[in-house]
């Protein structure tokens, strides 16, 4: 069966649509919460969905996913509490879902454990930020023979060797990281990141999603104009933050998400 | 091969960095080592009173050399670091780092029980003028 990543990258393509990846963090205001936020999020026009597995140590994010990470942490989100959700939300919906997260909670829970249940609960990909290709030879044994991608960051950084290494490692899509630094919304973005996406492209078949610092509708209708993919994190979760109670939250959030989907389509 | 890992308030208080006797095998910033983690993976908070000992991993060398048993561990606490920096001012006029000040905690603890023949070498692996206002603080001393 053909991974549900592939397939939306494709589905889209082919009706020339940009894939919209909004992130959030699991757990955070709560599990039950975040299944309803799923559920928001696919029917305000997200394409595949990022789900943070919150780390006490979140080295790649900003501030705002960090307060985000520690909110989900302090009631005690953890790995399995969050596959038994994916489970629950996967009966009802065919949304690719992406695992995003750092390596030690990953190895901890045991990483053939991770892929087996992962793949059962309705998982199709895993993004592990603080893992480099070269050493993720043994989670990719288990993803792999669970038909699950494994997939990879560039950032502007990145020399061709690597960008090389992670269109031959990675699956799904590449995760191009727009700025040097961490998450979090930035004010503007340098124009030269059109030119950087398509030297990627140069070197890889597989479709690129930008990250990290979009924010608004405008920029991630900019970006989608020369990327596969807009991710859309931080942002949410300011949204998140502002809004008064958990209802509300879930509210602000799919009315955000729809206002980037609709911008992305060429709207406003 | 002695290696002395910072008890910190006590090994069973939940404020000390002793990754070795306490912890076990993860990933934190890109090495793999003794990590002080829960057991869903999560970091640990550390405490220790020597800056450079307050981390909840440890090199990845020191956990190979404890896996291969050329280092036996021993902890030493906040307290016992900063009378082994106090003593060894007094005796030697040898301002030790509190991080090196560990071993030589481990040092006094032992020295008592070996015969006089036999040489003890002990890394003082930094200065402690740099830590004079911790220890002054700790010591209860206006400096």
């Amino acid at each position: 069966m053909m991974n549900r990543i592939d397939q939306k990258f494709s589905t889209l393509r082919h009706c020339g649509e940009k894939v919209l990846i909004p992130f959030v963090t699991a757990g955070d205001p709560d599990l039950t919460t975040t299944l309803e936020i799923l559920r928001i999020l696919e029917q305000s026009g997200a394409d595949l969905i990022e789900l943070g597995v919150p780390f006490s140590d979140p080295m790649a994010d900003g501030p705002t996913i960090q307060r985000s990470s520690e909110r989900a942490l302090k009631h005690g989100t953890s790995l399995p509490r969050i596959l038994e959700m994916v489970h629950e939300f996967r009966r009802d919906s065919e949304t690719p879902l992406i695992l995003f997260g750092y390596y030690n909670p990953f190895l901890c829970y045991g990483l053939r454990r991770l892929a087996e249940e992962g793949r059962a609960s309705g998982l199709d990909g895993v993004l592990c930020v603080d893992l480099p290709p070269e050493e993720s030879g043994e989670l990719k044994r288990w993803t792999s023979a669970e038909g699950l991608h494994n997939i990879f960051l560039l950032s502007p950084t990145s020399d061709v060797g690597r960008i090389r290494l992670v269109a031959r490692e990675g699956g799904g899509f590449i995760y191009y990281v727009s700025v040097t630094g961490v998450t979090g919304a930035r004010r503007r973005f340098e124009a030269r990141l059109r030119a950087q996406v398509a030297h990627v492209r140069r070197y890889a078949s597989l479709p690129i999603g930008v990250g990290f610092g979009i924010s608004t509708p405008q920029q991630a209708a900019w970006i989608s104009s020369f990327s596969d993919a807009v991710v859309v994190g931080s942002a949410l979760i300011d949204v998140m933050e502002r809004a008064d109670g958990k209802r509300e939250k879930v509210k602000r959030i799919g009315r955000f998400v729809a206002s980037l989907k609709r911008a992305m389509n060429g709207g406003s | 091969m002695i290696g002395v890992e910072a008890a910190g308030l006590g090994l069973n208080s939940g404020h000390h960095a002793a990754s070795i006797l306490r912890g076990k095998v993860g990933v934190l910033h890109g090495s793999k080592s003794y990590l002080l983690q829960d057991r869903m993976g999560q970091v640990h908070g550390t405490h220790s009173i020597a800056a450079g000992l307050d981390y909840p991993g440890v090199g990845p060398e020191l956990s190979y050399l404890r896996d291969r048993g050329k280092i036996q561990f021993a902890s030493a606490t906040d307290r016992e670091a900063t009378d082994a920096l106090r003593l060894l001012a007094e005796v030697e006029g040898i301002i030790s780092a509190l991080e090196s000040a560990h071993a030589v905690a481990e040092v006094i603890r032992l020295a008592p029980r070996l015969r006089k023949s036999q040489i003890v070498i002990v890394n003082v692996s930094g200065r402690g003028d740099k830590d004079m206002s911790t220890v002054g603080q700790y010591l209860g001393m206006r400096l």
